[in-house]
């Protein structure tokens, strides 16, 4: 008896280990043999959809060269590819088909960029993809490049031992430190598409790398901030431009130490925001939502100027701009009637009853209320030299 | 008698083997009813289940020392209705074996082995389940009892982490409308545990289990029901009420999603692959209970000993042919993605529901009566 266990067990696990070839799964793939492709490209064609993969410079890459129906490129480090196909399932397939060499790896996927012109048609099937595929996670950042395809970006971006990955790596950080922008994941758009039908997707612009760097290459491309792409019943309606952007983080109190430039007088400052609290309130009128009160509390530090400025002009100045920015939000939200900052959710935790249903309709009411927005601004130091040596 | 198990070992027993139709139910099933305030339901479930164990804690304190669930309703409820209420209980779990033979394959197929073969994890499960079975009782509740920390631990390690990325506006605000959505929401918490309950009550044979049971467990049942209601916030925190109802497994697609310290990603096939264990409890647990409801209908009287492996006699033949049936039904099923709905939301839980809810009071009232008279 004792035997037949053994070999019971033995059995067992010859049928359990993933070395055993066949016996439950047959696409085992070697480790060293592995593409790790970091970043995708999502573009519609006229024949279906352009997939463009990068593999991050710190995968095995390889390849050169281009075939006729999937193209390869890249040195030893780096390895960019695309292909053409009725879908992305067979666009990858049709990939692998000219990465002889290595078996390609979507699972440590780390970021998606969606052509313009594409989005403006529609991202549900992108999304789709994103959300059925086992390969893909949901928390993977979208950016919607606004000048171009995302099968420019990914192909050009970087140089020959960096790629896409590195560029909108930088740009993710960045943002996230300077709190001038929100990156927005695959998970978040989805679920605010599906909560009000409406969202907002970080938008980049894929500009020449050598504008800024003088060693780079004059064909490499780079990606910068562009502001949020708006996308409502599924496709890109429009956008949030990059010098009111800022309204955004204020408006959702994510706001970091990014720097703003002020008109003072005759002069110009930069301050760098310190702190900022928004609180927005609904306002009733005859029992309905009539507008929406929005009070923003910041603080930030001076960190250079042309002249002589007082904190008090300073103050005002500071103000002036940051509601310039929330209006300017505000009334791209009212204007295209989508509430892509999810305010109706805000609303409704604040008013649940008042306002129960908030969340999913607030888009449908955006037109007939107004907006009450106060800015208390108070630049309350600078960095090495005192504050009060400006004046 | 002296148990040769405590209940400290039948409650990991019981906690483990929910684990594996609760991940495949509460997440989802709750938003699909009820939205973003679903994630209540496992607490509004608190109450009942709560009068479900006082409910059968009273049934099970008229048995006699020896005797379990099985033999208590045999002696109360006289041999031919008895027959007829152990014999729906087996071919229940006959089938409810059956199912979760292919929905655990079609789990590993989902998240981790798109296009992989069903029936090398069914057969495995069917071998492991069955070696269980013909051995003794206590092994599989000592199983229990090691495996539920391990679960513990990983069920809290990733509420911690998806916790941290909540978004309080896509669960908050509860509103007092539409109670009756999140009643329907709480269903599936108390069908899988007033289910487990039942099932584990056929275990407790010695006497001593039997002392303050109402108390301990419904004490036992409050942290249970937090922790469900906790994942269910973190799921639907996370991705909203509408994506979390579109899964297959939510709570598997949310471990998908979780990266630690950005360093440390693709947990998920790790998580996946320890809820073989829950399979594995929960299908060894049903084997037994159905294989021991058959030999008393057929007249046999199990042995509280142990014995060996291989001994076929008074009705253990009952077992491998349990097991057999099991894997024809496993078979028989049609595990499409509608299929799996279909029994997974609707058939498994109403007959569920079904026996822990009409069949076994109605074998308590009738016991009572037969007993009185």
């Amino acid at each position: 008896m004792k035997i037949f266990r053994i070999a019971a067990v033995l059995v067992l696990a010859a049928l359990l280990a993933g070395c055993s070839g066949g016996s439950i799964y047959s696409n085992y793939r070697e480790l060293e043999q592995l593409m790790v492709i970091q970043t995708l490209g999502f573009d519609r064609t006229p024949g279906g959809v352009r997939l463009s993969a990068s593999s991050g410079s710190d995968s095995a890459g390889g390849g050169g060269g281009s075939e006729s129906g999937a193209e390869q490129s890249g040195s030893a480090s780096v390895a960019r590819l695309a292909a053409e196909a009725p879908s992305f399932s067979l666009a990858e397939e049709k990939m692998q088909d000219y990465s002889a060499r290595e078996d390609l790896f979507f699972a440590h996927t780390a970021y998606i960029a969606i052509g313009g012109a594409s989005a403006k048609e529609s991202v549900k099937p992108f999304l789709d993809y994103i959300e059925r595929s086992t390969d893909l996670r949901l928390d993977i950042p979208l950016f919607v490049v606004t000048n171009g395809t995302a099968s420019e970006l990914v192909l050009g971006a970087g140089g020959e031992t960096y790629d896409a990955t590195s560029v909108l790596r930088s740009l993710e950080r960045n943002i996230i430190l300077r709190g001038d922008g929100v990156i927005f994941s695959a998970a978040e758009v989805v679920s605010s598409l599906d909560e009000n039908g409406c969202a907002l997707i970080t938008a980049v612009k894929s500009v020449k790398a050598d504008k800024a760097v003088k060693e780079a290459k004059a064909a490499e491309l780079t990606a910068i901030p562009d502001g949020f792409a708006v996308i409502k019943n599924g496709r890109t309606v429009g956008s949030v431009p990059v010098d009111c952007a800022k309204g955004v983080n204020v408006l959702q109190n994510k706001v970091g130490p990014s720097s703003v430039k002020l008109r003072v007088g005759n002069d110009t400052a930069t301050v760098q925001l310190d702190k900022c609290a928004c609180r927005i309130t609904p306002m009733f009128g005859g029992g309905v939502l009539a507008g929406l009160d929005v009070k923003i509390t910041l603080s930030a530090a001076l960190s250079e100027t042309t002249g002589s400025v007082g904190v008090q002009e300073l103050n005002r100045a500071l103000a002036d701009e940051v509601e310039r920015w929330v209006m300017q939000v505000l009334d791209i939200s009212r204007s295209l009637e989508c509430d892509f900052l999810q305010l109706g959710r805000v609303l409704e935790r604040k008013e649940p009853q008042r306002l129960h249903g908030a969340s999913a309709d607030l888009s449908e009411r955006l037109r007939d209320i107004y907006y009450n927005v106060g800015v208390e601004a108070e630049v309350d130091r600078s960095f090495d030299v005192g504050l009060g040596s400006s004046e | 008698m002296k148990p040769d198990f405590d209940r400290r070992q039948l409650m990991a027993l019981i906690f483990v083997s929910s684990l594996a139709p609760a991940v495949r139910l509460i997440p989802k099933f709750n938003t699909q009813t009820a939205g973003s305030a679903s994630w209540v339901a496992p607490i509004v479930a608190l109450p009942f289940l709560v009068l479900y164990v006082w409910f059968l804690s009273a049934f099970l304190a008229e048995r006699r020392s020896g005797e379990g669930l099985g033999e208590m309703i045999m002696r109360t409820n006289g041999r031919a209705l008895g027959s007829v209420v152990l014999g729906g209980t087996a071919a229940f779990l006959i089938f409810c074996c059956g199912f979760i033979l292919r929905s655990g394959a079609e789990r590993f197929i989902c998240t981790i082995y798109p296009a992989g073969n069903a029936w090398p994890f069914v057969i495995v499960m069917l071998t492991l389940g069955l070696t269980a079975a013909l051995g003794p009782r206590k092994a599989l509740l000592r199983s229990a009892r090691i495996f539920s920390p391990m679960l513990v631990v990983v069920l809290v390690l990733v509420l911690i982490l998806a916790l941290t990325n909540i978004d309080l506006n896509l669960i908050l605000p509860l509103t007092k409308g539409e109670p009756d959505k999140l009643g329907l929401a709480a269903i599936p918490m108390f069908e899988i545990y007033a289910g487990i309950f039942v099932y584990s009550a056929f275990f407790e044979r010695p006497r001593e289990l039997c002392r303050r049971r109402a108390k301990t467990y419904s004490l036992w049942l409050v942290p249970v029901c937090l922790l469900f209601a906790l994942l269910c916030a973190a799921a639907i925190g996370n991705y909203g009420s509408e994506l979390i109802s579109r899964f297959n497994y939510p709570f598997f697609t949310m471990i998908q999603n979780i990266t630690v310290f950005k360093t440390i990603e693709r947990i998920e096939a790790l998580v996946v692959a320890l809820w073989v264990l829950p399979d594995f409890i929960i299908f060894a647990m049903m084997l037994i209970v159905a294989s021991h409801c058959l030999r008393l209908v057929f007249g046999y009287v199990p042995e509280t000993s142990d014995t060996a492996m291989h001994d076929m006699s008074n009705g253990r033949f009952l077992i491998p042919a349990s097991a057999a049936l099991m894997l024809f039904i496993a078979a028989l099923l049609d595990m499409d993605s509608d299929n799996l709905n279909f029994y997974s939301h609707l058939v498994v839980p109403a007959a569920n529901l079904a026996i822990s809810c009409v069949l076994i009071p109605v074998s308590y009232v009738v016991g009572r009566l037969r007993t009185k008279a």
